[in-house]
């Protein structure tokens, strides 16, 4: 469903540039390589720049990891739990923020593409990643997987199935059934709200820069960055609390 | 539902693809940046508290060895005070050994130097004794002489 009017053209589904042995090459999962192109390149040149004695960049990051760590122990109130969870958890915050900020870029949208001839249209090479709900969706299965992981390693299949169906009285059932509906459509706010914020970012960036491209987009984007840098802390954060709801025994 | 997902674009095989891109950034990340960080943190926690029990150490140490040089230093005193009133007390016994000795050799010399002048005297009486009666046999001589 392409909304086309006067020159700004929004789709919902990602635009697919050709596809490889079945697998759609969309813009969006070829901007996700960059992406993870770009942290691998960045991992690897951190670990070999790693020192005892850290230089100013090495104290942001290990500040930053040092607190996330500390917070996600506190939260988790386990060492194992922490340590276990935590590369998880930091990966969701660090891919989801770098996504929404690459995607800020100005070579990200509509400015670099692939003209097609037949359509008369430019098609984006690169778009950013979270407006694609396969991506928020990958992340969201992700996270619900690693979360009913945890339950069941932290408690037993067979404890942790009792959260949701069990026959002590009646309302200990129905809470049961709305805690299965609520694991359930976690999966839903999850992908929806992540997509839902950078999808109407770009919409709103886009719709300013055609209306007024030069001053208007720039506190727009300083707000994007706030809201790309905050929806990956959200998505990380509330899955460190599932996390720890998952892993508390019922009660 | 079927229109949603194709609204969407939802496609299981990019769902996929995107839940592997986010697999490669756990594994990288973990294996590059959060592993080694942790490391470091805790080597550089233990350096910081090997440091601080050494300082401790050393601040013990110094503690212990100003207390022993305190003690030291008090005992030194305490023997240079007792050497100074014993060679104090040497000197006054020294010192009226020495005034005694030179009395009593003063004494010795007074009694001498007495001794001397009395036997001289006596000399020089016994000398002039025998001057007087010379004399007194000179004239007595010469008075002869001029009556014969």
């Amino acid at each position: 469903m392409a909304a086309e009017a006067a020159g700004i053209h929004i789709a919902l589904a990602p635009y697919v540039l050709g596809e490889v042995a079945g697998l759609p090459i969309t813009a969006t999962l070829l901007t996700s390589w960059v992406v993870v192109g770009l942290l691998t390149l960045w991992a690897v040149l951190f670990y070999r720049s790693l020192k005892l004695v850290p230089g100013r960049g090495q104290v942001l990051v290990e500040s930053t990891i040092g607190f996330a760590y500390d917070y996600t122990k506190e939260v988790l109130e386990d060492d194992k739990l922490a340590r276990r969870y935590f590369p998880i958890i930091m990966s969701i915050f660090v891919f989801i923020m770098a996504a929404n900020l690459f995607g800020l870029l100005p070579f990200v949208g509509g400015a670099v593409g692939i003209y097609e001839a037949g359509h008369d249209k430019l098609i984006p090479l690169f778009y950013p990643v979270n407006t694609d709900i396969n991506m928020t969706l990958a992340m969201a299965i992700v996270a619900v997987l690693v979360i009913e992981f945890a339950g069941i390693t932290a408690l037993g299949a067979l404890k942790y199935a009792g959260k949701f169906v069990n026959f002590h009285s009646v309302i200990g059932f129905f809470v049961g059934i709305i805690e299965l509906v609520s694991e359930v459509a976690r999966l839903v706010t999850f992908s929806f709200r992540l997509f839902g914020n950078i999808f109407a970012g770009k919409v709103l960036i886009l719709v300013a820069l055609y209306f007024l491209p030069y001053l208007l987009p720039v506190p727009l984007l300083v707000y994007e960055v706030f809201v790309g840098i905050i929806q990956g802390a959200v998505f990380a954060l509330l899955t460190l609390f599932f996390i720890k709801i998952a892993v508390t025994e019922p009660h | 539902m079927g229109d949603l997902i194709h609204t969407f674009g939802v496609d299981w095989k990019l769902i996929i693809a995107q839940a592997i891109n986010f697999a490669i950034v756990v594994v990288v990340l973990g294996y590059f940046v959060f592993g080694p960080v942790m490391r470091l943190l805790k080597e550089r926690a233990d350096k910081i508290a090997e440091g601080l029990s050494a300082a401790e150490a050393a601040r013990k140490d110094r503690e212990t060895l100003a207390g022993e040089r305190q003690s030291v230093l008090q005992e030194a005193h305490h023997n240079a005070e007792t050497i100074v009133a014993r060679a104090q007390d040497d000197g006054k016994n020294e010192r009226a050994t020495i005034v005694k000795l030179a009395q009593d050799r003063a004494e010795a010399l007074l009694r001498d130097a007495q001794l001397e002048a009395e036997e001289q005297k006596r000399a020089a009486l016994k000398a002039s004794e025998a001057e007087i009666a010379r004399t007194a046999i000179l004239a007595a001589e010469k008075i002869l002489r001029s009556n014969v």
